[in-house]
């Protein structure tokens, strides 16, 4: 079978200018946040991101001018702050911010990974997201008669996810007690590329001795990388946690263009690989 | 002979009240960033309420004497969390879409007259005054919850609008005769929970009105910091103060961390 890791450059090389990207994980946890800082040091543009909840890495993309247009239901810091490149862009109108709710993401994922062109629901009505979201459509339930909504198939270019483990044929595994590992499912589904960095790279005995633990089957995945906390400063529960402090010291220097360049400078482009990086970053 | 207490800040207090509207065995959901919901919700469950399901995210029955807080921030706090269950997003959808939600507890950054909430935008959608960080399961929520409690940590005509500028989740449009005749499962907001009083809504119109005053505060003072014209009764009921085990509870066993304060420092 295909040998499907490589490095970080290598796979973060395949998304051009102009892709649509959804990036997993959801607020501050399970973010392939090395990742995103290596589509940044690229200067990647005109990006389309999907996010269910973005955090830095929405932020980062927009701060960069790497993403015009943001599909979410929330991007914000939790009990730190409003996303301040985030907010701005939005505010002189540079970013267009397509606002889902929770629920209509998700259901735009599930109808991807079924291969079907919408899925029903009866949520969101009364709400001027329907304005936002003009291809949202409402129609009578042909069965009950009564007003659904059709929430199109959300997909993407490029899925870029960060999971525990994977073998070199791309079978990613998850790890006790992680949650929301269904993401990592639903975006790896609805993607034309799956891109997906691990905490390890495992052999492939490993990963069939144990087959209850992959979570995306080797052929929904292109390309693995092996990145030891290619999370953070996001989190991967119950591995390590979101680091507070650095996602703070970032939302402070977010807020001031100097300070975010100079954020950029050294967490961003100085460092030459993730553990250069680590060094500096890592407050745990 | 029940204890009132004369020390309780205005989180506990808007704790308490909001705990009071909670009954044994309902289901609730609650998601990130609703500080003074989680210890009302755990009050409830620890007092008169035993049987309350709380659904905080993707977490069913969380440990009342645990901070929840603490789960996403420390992974060492995440490893002794108990809970009955952990969902994944798609069955914690489904209890929602089932209507299988009594309520859910919601903080506006702005709410009308008629209960409409707006946690997206001020101003114009398209080159907003303000971007707020998005409403998440608010428009999920007002439609799919059969009712919601409101808090708003701090009284402000800026919050009270007479209009939202933007309607993230539905209240009572069209004089509350909207969800009836959309065969909506929601009833929609029913309380407002603030620092100075509880609002309702009136069946026949939509309107919100003003049901008690909390010890302490006015009916001037609230009508200064609310922009549209509140319907209210005669004579109006003083709020029911916290009990002395009421406030124990919260201080020292529900939320020693004090997380309930971060509704009044953060926006």
């Amino acid at each position: 079978m295909k040998d499907k890791v490589v490095s970080l450059d290598e796979a973060i090389g395949e998304i051009q200018n102009g892709s649509s990207v959804g990036i997993g994980g959801a607020s501050m946890v399970y973010k392939p946040m090395s990742a995103v800082r290596s589509l940044v040091k690229r200067g990647t543009k005109d990006l389309t991101v999907y996010a269910f909840m973005g955090d830095m890495d929405v932020d980062m993309l927009i701060g960069v001018r790497s993403a015009k247009k943001v599909c979410a239901a929330y991007v914000g810091f939790p009990m730190i702050g409003l996303a301040p490149n985030f907010r701005k862009a939005c505010q002189n109108g540079e970013t267009e911010f397509k606002e889902y709710s929770e629920l209509t993401f998700i259901l735009g994922l599930r109808a991807a990974c079924m291969g079907i062109p919408f899925l029903p629901t009866r949520t969101m009505l009364g709400s001027d997201l329907l304005k936002v979201n003009n291809d949202f459509k409402l129609f009578d339930c042909p069965i009950t008669k009564q007003k659904l909504l059709a929430i199109p198939a959300m997909s993407f270019d490029v899925a870029l996810l960060h999971g525990y483990q994977a073998d070199s044929r791309g079978n990613i595994q998850i790890v006790d007690k992680q949650i929301m590992a269904e993401l990592i499912a639903y975006f790896g589904k609805s993607a034309r590329k799956t891109i997906v960095t691990v905490e390890k790279v495992v052999d492939s005995d490993e990963v069939r001795r144990f087959p209850e633990k992959t979570i995306l089957p080797h052929y929904e995945v292109d390309l693995v990388v092996e990145i030891p906390f290619g999370a953070h400063p996001s989190g991967f529960l119950p591995l390590y946690s979101p680091d507070i402090n650095h996602i703070t010291d970032y939302y402070s220097a977010a807020l001031n263009p100097e300070a975010f360049k100079e954020y950029l400078n050294k967490f961003v482009y100085s460092p030459e690989t993730n553990e250069d990086y680590l060094k500096i970053a890592k407050s745990f | 002979m029940t204890e009132y207490s004369q020390d309780y800040t205005p989180a506990e207090l808007i704790a308490v009240v909001l705990a009071r509207e909670m009954k044994d065995g309902e289901k609730m959901y609650l998601g990130a960033a609703t500080p003074v919901g989680v210890a009302a919700t755990q009050l409830a469950r620890v007092t008169h309420a035993p049987n309350l399901v709380c659904v905080y995210g993707i977490w069913i029955d969380p440990d009342p004497y645990t901070d929840y807080f603490a789960i996403m921030t420390d992974a060492s706090g995440f490893q002794k969390f108990r809970a009955n269950a952990t969902t994944n997003l798609t069955e914690l959808h489904d209890l929602w879409q089932r209507g299988e939600i009594d309520f859910g507890i919601i903080r506006p950054a702005q709410i009308d007259q008629y209960g409409n909430i707006n946690n997206s935008v001020l101003g114009d959608y398209s080159k907003p005054k303000l971007r707020f960080p998005g409403g998440v399961a608010i428009a999920d929520a007002t439609n799919l919850c059969k009712r919601i409690l409101v808090y708003v940590p701090k009284h402000e005509a800026r919050v009270f609008v007479k209009k939202v500028d933007f309607i993230t989740g539905p209240g009572h449009p069209d004089e509350g005769k909207w969800r009836r005749r959309m065969n909506i499962t929601s009833k929609g907001p029913s309380k407002v929970v603030t620092d100075m009083a509880v609002l309702g809504f009136d069946q026949s119109t939509g309107k919100m009105k003003l049901e008690s005053i909390h010890p302490g505060a006015s009916l001037e003072n609230i009508e200064m910091n609310t922009s549209f014209p509140l319907i209210a009764p005669e004579k109006i009921p003083q709020t029911e103060r916290p009990t002395v085990e009421q406030i124990q509870l919260i201080r020292d066993k529900i939320d020693p961390a004090n997380m309930r304060d971060l509704d009044y420092r953060q926006r």
